[in-house]
C-alpha cells in the first residue's frame, strides 16, 4: 500500500468526498446503481468481515481506490462505533458525497431489519419447535462469537504485557466496573507501556 | 424503561464501542437485564444471537433489545443512537485523519486499544454464554460450532442457521 505524502493537503486522494479521482469521473457513477450495490450489500453481509463485501462492490470496479479503501477501513477500526455502518457511509462519500452514503446505509440495514422484525414476530408465538430454533441459534451465535474472540487472540496478542491487559480488562468488564471506567485506565497504562517500549527501542 | 434512558445509554455505548459492538455487550447487558430489568439474561442473548443469523451490521440484535424496552420507537431509539454519534465523529475526523493517524499519540492510542477490545470481547462472550453453562448438549455444540467457523473456515450463518435447524430438530 503507498504510503499518503508528506503534506495531506496534498494528498486529495484521501480527503472526504474523493475516491482520488477526477469530479467527472465521480459524475460518471450513477447513484442508482450505488444504491443498488448498497442493498446488495445488505442482502449477502453476514459474519465477521462484513467488509469483504464491501470491497467487492466498490473497489473490484475501480469505484474506489484499493489503498483509499484500506485507509477508511483501518479509520473505522480505530474510532468507536459500528465499523462496518461507518465503512458503508465513508464509501458512500468516496463515491460521491455523504448523502449516498447515508441512504445506501439505509439501504445496507433494510433487510436485516427487516428480516429481523419478521424473526421477532414469528419466534413469540410459543411454539416449542420454534423455542428449541431460537435455542439452536443462540448455541451457533456462541460458537460464532467464541471463534472471533479465539481469532482476534491469536492475530492481536504479540506478548505476555498485551496478555496481561486483556486479562485486566476482561477481568473489570467482568466485575462490572463500567466502560468509562476501564477502557481509560487499561488503556492509559497500556499507552505507556508500549509507548515506553518503543521510546526505549 | 424511558426512550430518554433508551437513548442516553446508547449514546454512551456507541462512543464506547471500540473495535465495533461486541465490546460493549456485557455493559449492555448488565443495563438492560440488571439496572432496568427490561429482560431476562437469557433473552439478551437470544436477540444477539438473532442479529448474528440475519444479514447486515451485526448491531441490528438492538431491535429486539429496543423493542422489549421501549415497543416499535424504542427499537428505532436504540438503534439510531447508537450509530449515529460514533458515525459524526467519524465524519468529522475524516478529512483529517490521514495527518492524525502519523500523530505518536494516535499511534500509541491505536496500539493500547488492541487489547482492551480484546478483553471486552472476551468478557461479552462470557456474558453472552452463561445462559448455556451446565447444558452439556449446548456446550457441545458451541464447541463445535466455533471449531467448525476456525478450522473450517465456515460462515457465521452456516454455523448459526445450522445450530437453529439441529435446535428445530430437538438436538440440541
Amino acid at each position: 500500500m503507498d504510503e499518503p505524502s508528506a503534506d495531506p493537503r496534498e494528498d486529495r486522494s484521501l480527503s472526504a468526498g474523493s475516491a482520488g479521482n477526477g469530479p467527472e469521473l465521480r459524475e460518471a457513477r450513477p447513484w442508482r446503481t450505488a444504491l443498488l450495490k448498497f442493498l446488495w450489500v445488505g442482502l449477502i453481509s453476514f459474519g465477521a468481515g462484513r467488509w469483504i463485501y464491501l470491497h467487492s462492490a466498490f473497489v473490484r470496479n475501480g469505484w474506489i481506490r484499493e489503498e483509499v479503501f484500506l485507509h477508511d477501513l483501518a479509520f473505522t477500526q480505530v474510532l468507536p462505533g459500528a465499523q462496518f455502518v461507518n465503512l458503508i457511509v465513508l464509501c458512500g462519500m468516496r463515491v460521491r458525497s455523504v448523502w449516498l452514503g447515508v441512504a445506501g446505509l439505509a439501504l445496507a440495514v433494510f433487510p436485516g431489519a427487516l428480516l429481523m422484525v419478521l424473526a421477532m414476530v414469528y419466534l413469540s408465538g410459543g411454539d416449542a419447535r420454534l423455542a428449541g430454533a431460537v435455542h439452536g441459534i443462540l448455541v451457533g451465535a456462541v460458537g460464532v462469537l467464541l471463534a472471533t474472540f479465539t481469532r482476534l487472540f491469536r492475530a492481536g496478542v504479540r506478548g505476555s504485557p498485551d496478555v496481561a491487559f486483556v486479562v485486566a480488562t476482561f477481568l473489570l468488564s467482568i466485575a462490572g466496573v463500567p466502560l468509562l471506567v476501564t477502557i481509560p485506565v487499561v488503556a492509559a497504562v497500556a499507552m505507556r507501556w508500549f509507548g515506553a517500549r518503543t521510546s526505549a527501542a | 424503561m424511558s426512550l430518554i434512558d433508551l437513548a442516553l445509554l446508547n449514546v454512551r455505548l456507541g462512543l464506547l464501542s471500540f473495535g465495533g459492538g461486541l465490546g460493549v455487550l456485557a455493559e449492555m447487558q448488565r443495563e438492560m437485564v440488571n439496572v432496568y430489568g427490561v429482560m431476562e439474561a437469557r433473552d439478551f442473548a437470544t436477540a444477539f444471537a438473532l442479529g448474528q443469523a440475519t444479514p447486515g451490521p451485526g448491531i441490528l440484535f438492538l431491535i429486539p433489545i429496543g423493542f422489549r424496552a421501549a415497543g416499535p420507537l424504542g427499537a428505532v431509539v436504540a438503534v439510531v443512537s447508537f450509530l449515529l454519534p460514533p458515525l459524526l465523529l467519524q465524519l468529522a475526523v475524516a478529512r483529517q485523519w490521514a495527518r492524525m493517524s502519523r500523530n505518536r499519540w494516535i499511534r500509541a492510542l491505536n496500539r493500547a486499544l488492541l487489547p482492551v477490545s480484546i478483553g471486552l470481547v472476551g468478557a461479552s462472550l462470557c456474558v453472552i454464554a452463561a445462559p448455556l453453562v451446565g447444558d452439556g448438549r449446548a456446550v457441545a455444540g458451541v464447541a463445535v460450532g466455533a471449531a467448525a467457523a476456525i478450522a473450517l473456515r465456515a460462515s457465521p450463518a452456516v454455523v448459526v442457521l445450522g445450530a437453529g435447524l439441529l435446535g428445530f430438530l430437538g438436538l440440541l
